[in-house]
């Protein structure tokens, strides 16, 4: 039987559509929720802010909150506190996770599962028990401070915790697996036989690394370095637990903003101003970058 | 131009190349034939440098580069998946190898423009390899070996990856883009034909060890065992036994066949138990006894290949021969017929 066009068009909406219906039911929608309630005012009532239309149906709702967000120092310092740690944290993370995923793709294949699983391990413990156990580490009576003290490096404890030094440490402990993952499952599939070809053809082994497994490998550099910056940004529990009062993160920001102040509509488009700046880099790592490196096999 | 010494190189206790020794002169096309897993790779990779010997050593053209890594060694290799970046256009690829040795950018784009002519690839440079067909591949991988003007060439398994018309297509190609340029050329591969098509001296590969080195015609009319007789081509082998030698012949007395065979003299004793092998295209047959080598034989199947015919025939003996012939007027299968052929067709080997 040759199935008719209609059919063929149910068949494919069936396929196609449950990801589409997940996609508008559980982001699309909500964050045109979010999007509305940033252009209200808050207010003392259940929910905690004007309507968006009048009661006699005309449309209330401004652009005040953006303003704010934009013009005062306050949230645009929290932004661009937020994007810079996120963006350290990243860089540092790829730092330490691009040596460690190399090692493991060109790990025997016994030490590989075992190198593998000890990445993954960290997550079988909750993340919140991981982080608290830093302050216990990073304390000024804390192992850290101790052990220094016991070798004689210093005499006085340092101040450690409560740091920017500490919420990079939080960060970067606790984001590395998802740079060293991607990292290493594009090392991984990366065909050795590239390797002796540009050594054939005259590549000293670090050549051979520049100019073929680097640019080979930026696939899995740009999914690692998303996977660690977009979460890092918003991050709430690491800054909150590891990080000084000298800088705010717009996690906190939003806390506050949500649930101390009871202002939503403020909390909304700080939320929004935050998506837009990560959606920012990915849109262009995706038009930009990705059309440029990414070989097809 | 190529001096090996004694190589042998081993893999977790297996002997992938075995005390192998070998010259290979300047301008030459040599092949390194043999089944899969006789270490004719090794050996490429072992000249190439990619692989470290356990003995033996390698010189190229005079000077000794055993230890020497493969960036430093003037040898570029065609390897058998073509090995090209997929992040790099055609120019690029072949331009690798130039980039690498610092030549100004105006002679590397001269150079490369010249490599692509000759595999006759212009106006590809600006193609991902991704975009291209297999045959294009192969012409750039040989592209990106030859621009760099290496002493030596080599090829592992060049035609593999190719459907047999351009298989067959390439052959030449490859055989005058090598006279072309000059240099010399070792390949490997498991296909004979190919072997034989390209090469000017082969060696047959057998378990690591080199087990003959020849031209082409050396190899097919003179192979130096039962081995290489039926691994460069088709063979039939009769068991026989030297009853007598006389004036540079011997003669042969093998129980299925009616008269005294006589075949050319390779310093066998009488009484030796020998193997005697006729490739099919010597067997002629007919429906008279002719004079010399004859025995019956009965038609089993008959393949029209177009430019000859495949007949299969099973002795009274009933040992099956091939015989390949380019006769149309073929008796029909199940014909009583006569195989014979002459003398000196008959290659005797050690048993």
């Amino acid at each position: 039987m040759i199935p008719s066009a209609t059919a063929n068009a149910l068949r494919r909406a069936l396929v196609v559509g449950p990801p589409y219906l997940w996609l508008l039911a559980f982001f699309v929608a909500p964050f045109a929720i979010v999007i509305a309630i940033s252009l209200t005012d808050p207010a003392v009532r259940a929910p905690p802010y004007t309507p968006l239309l009048a009661a006699d149906g005309a449309f209330q709702g401004d652009l005040d909150n953006y303003a704010t967000v934009l013009g005062d120092s306050y949230y645009a310092a929290a932004l661009l506190d937020s994007l810079r740690i996120a963006a350290v944290a990243t860089f540092f993370c790829l730092l330490l996770g691009y040596p460690m995923a190399y090692a493991i793709a060109r790990a025997a294949p016994a030490a590989k599962l075992a190198l593998l699983l000890a990445v993954m391990l960290p997550f079988w413990t909750s993340f919140l028990i991981r982080v608290y156990a830093w302050i216990g580490l990073l304390n000024s009576n804390g192992h850290i401070n101790e052990w220094l003290i016991a070798l004689g490096v210093i005499e006085e404890p340092l101040a450690l915790l409560y740091t920017d030094f500490a919420v990079y440490i939080g960060i970067v402990y606790a984001y590395l697996p998802f740079m060293v993952l991607p990292i290493f499952a594009v090392l991984e599939r990366l065909d050795r036989a590239l390797l002796d070809a540009a050594a054939d053809l005259g590549a000293r082994p670090w050549q051979a690394f520049v100019r073929v497994t680097l640019p080979l490998s930026f696939p899995g550099i740009a999914a690692g370095s998303l996977l660690v910056f977009i979460p890092a940004i918003g991050e709430f529990v690491i800054p909150e637990l590891l990080g000084g009062s000298d800088f705010v993160m717009v996690g906190r920001v939003l806390w506050t903003e949500a649930f101390s102040n009871r202002d939503w509509p403020m909390a909304a488009a700080v939320a929004v101003a935050l998506l837009v700046l990560v959606v920012a880099p990915v849109a262009w790592l995706d038009r930009k970058v990705a059309p440029k490196v990414m070989a097809r096999p | 131009m190529i001096a090996i010494e004694g190589l042998s190189k081993s893999y977790g206790g297996v002997r992938a190349v075995e005390d192998v020794s070998l010259a290979v002169a300047a301008g030459e096309f040599f092949s390194l034939l043999g089944a899969s897993g006789c270490g004719k790779t090794t050996l490429l990779r072992l000249i190439a440098g990619l692989d470290r010997p356990d003995a033996g050593r390698v010189a190229i053209d005079g000077v000794d580069m055993t230890e020497a890594p493969p960036y430093e060694r003037p040898v570029n290799t065609v390897f058998q998946s073509y090995a090209l970046f997929p992040h790099m256009s055609v120019r690029a690829n072949v331009a690798f190898g130039l980039k690498q040795e610092g030549i100004d950018s105006a002679a590397v784009a001269a150079r490369v423009a010249q490599a692509l002519r000759i595999v006759h690839l212009e106006g590809f440079d600006r193609r991902k390899p991704h975009e291209l067909s297999g045959g294009q591949k192969q012409r750039v991988a040989l592209a990106r070996a030859l621009v760099k003007r290496p002493k030596v060439v080599l090829l592992d398994e060049p035609m593999a990856a190719l459907d047999k018309k351009l298989r067959e297509k390439t052959r030449f190609e490859l055989k005058s883009i090598q006279h072309e340029v000059g240099l010399t050329f070792i390949m490997v591969t498991h296909d004979q034909e190919e072997a034989m098509a390209l090469s000017d001296r082969i060696a047959v590969m057998d378990a690591g060890r080199i087990v003959q080195v020849g031209s082409p015609r050396d190899i097919y009319d003179r192979p130096a065992n039962a081995f290489i007789a039926g691994f460069i081509g088709d063979a039939n082998f009769f068991d026989a036994t030297v009853s007598a030698t006389a004036n540079a012949l011997l003669t042969l007395a093998a129980p299925e066949v009616e008269r005294v065979l006589t075949a050319p003299d390779g310093g066998f004793r009488v009484g030796e138990k020998v193997r005697l092998m006729v490739r099919p295209e010597h067997l002629a047959l007919g429906t008279e006894r002719p004079n010399g080598n004859a025995l019956r034989a009965r038609i089993e199947a008959i393949a029209f290949l177009g430019d000859a015919s495949a007949v299969e025939v099973r002795t009274a003996a009933g040992r099956p021969l091939s015989i390949r012939t380019a006769r149309r007027d073929l008796p029909p299968a199940g014909s009583e017929i006569w195989v014979s052929w002459p003398a000196e067709a008959g290659i005797v080997l050690k048993s």
